[in-house]
């Protein structure tokens, strides 16, 4: 059981005169750079709406891993029952982490919010939070609007 | 117009749980990372948030997204009209790639088939096989596309949800 890096992704999005969207797509090596990776999508892209008579209004190059055995999830796992993560952010937004099938464990055992609460004293829950407020490989996550995540505002548990 | 790129980089996890359902948590990075530095900060949080839960990850994704900051008045165009190509693979495999709204001028005078003379057409077979900037495409499975197979339209009908059908 091993979570393996699959091939590049390369896609295009293309928008016809009635609005409707369809994409094509392209695998590269996993072992082809992401530069190089960058340099191709620009490239095809141009290739590609050259025998088009609509218009590509985006492209994604997706770096990907994928688990070889799926098996595994504990008994109690349900990816309905999730982790959210609430931050304020630098420009005094809000945005929010979820974290499918957030283990019972992690969640306060006692007191009103019982089972509700995430437990923010448990080393695991703030290191998550501290990676995502403080940053993590040199990386500090934002919000939608690029905006830094400051502080956990609220973490509880919810069912989808 | 031109192409530019997107604010934020979008990571995103699938978890899958006992039942087989699965469920996606994204997390956002600025748009200026470098590409080996959001995958580095990928795979660490991953790590990260693997430990709070008790389904299984089964895919990772970095989505590095460029947009069209201009889009033009859309010409007469139908994206269900597909230019299908199919490529032999150096494992013996076929591949497909389906062009959106194939431009008319470049069928041959049945309107089906592909005329694989035409310039623009032969620059995109020989980016597909050569490669393109010292890049080969490959197939699903990673083997390099060695040759084209066969070119011709096709029409298929869209499936995205919330926007009309055509065909």
């Amino acid at each position: 059981m091993a979570l393996v890096q699959r091939t590049h992704l390369v896609r295009l999005t293309f928008r016809d005169d009635d609005q409707t969207e369809s994409t094509c797509e392209v695998n590269l090596a996993s072992g082809v750079d992401l530069d190089s990776a960058l340099t191709f999508l620009a490239g095809w892209r141009s290739i590609i709406a050259a025998l088009s008579s609509a218009v590509c209004v985006a492209s994604d190059l997706l770096v990907r891993l994928a688990e070889t055995h799926t098996a595994g999830a504990g008994l109690d796992s349900d990816v309905t029952r999730q982790g959210t993560f609430i931050f304020t952010t630098a420009a005094a937004g809000l945005a929010v982490v979820r974290v499918p099938s957030i283990e019972s464990s992690r969640l306060e055992s006692t007191g009103p919010y019982a089972g509700i609460r995430i437990d923010q004293s448990q080393a695991a829950v703030g290191a998550l939070i501290d990676a995502l407020t403080n940053g993590l490989a040199g990386v500090e996550p934002c919000g939608p609007f690029v905006s830094d995540l400051v502080t956990i505002d609220q973490a509880y548990k919810e069912l989808f | 117009m031109s192409f530019t790129a997107k604010p934020v980089i979008t990571v995103t996890y699938t978890f899958r749980d006992n039942d087989g359902k699965e469920s996606t948590s994204e997390v956002l990075i600025p748009g200026a990372t470098t590409a080996a530095a959001a995958v580095t900060f990928a795979n660490a949080l991953r790590l990260l948030i693997v430990a709070l839960s008790d389904a299984v990850c089964i895919t990772q994704n970095v989505i590095l997204g460029y947009y069209e900051n201009a889009i033009p008045t859309i010409p007469s165009s139908d994206i269900e009209n597909k230019g299908v190509f199919l490529f032999n693979a150096a494992n013996g495999l076929k591949s497909s790639i389906a062009v959106p709204s194939i431009l008319e001028a470049v069928l041959q005078a049945n309107n089906q088939d592909i005329d694989q003379t035409n310039s623009d057409v032969s620059a995109f077979i020989d980016a597909m096989t050569l490669g393109l900037s010292g890049t080969n495409p490959v197939n699903a499975s990673g083997t390099d596309l060695t040759s084209m197979r066969e070119a011709y339209k096709q029409n298929r009908r869209s499936h995205l949800s919330g926007r009309t059908r055509k065909g």
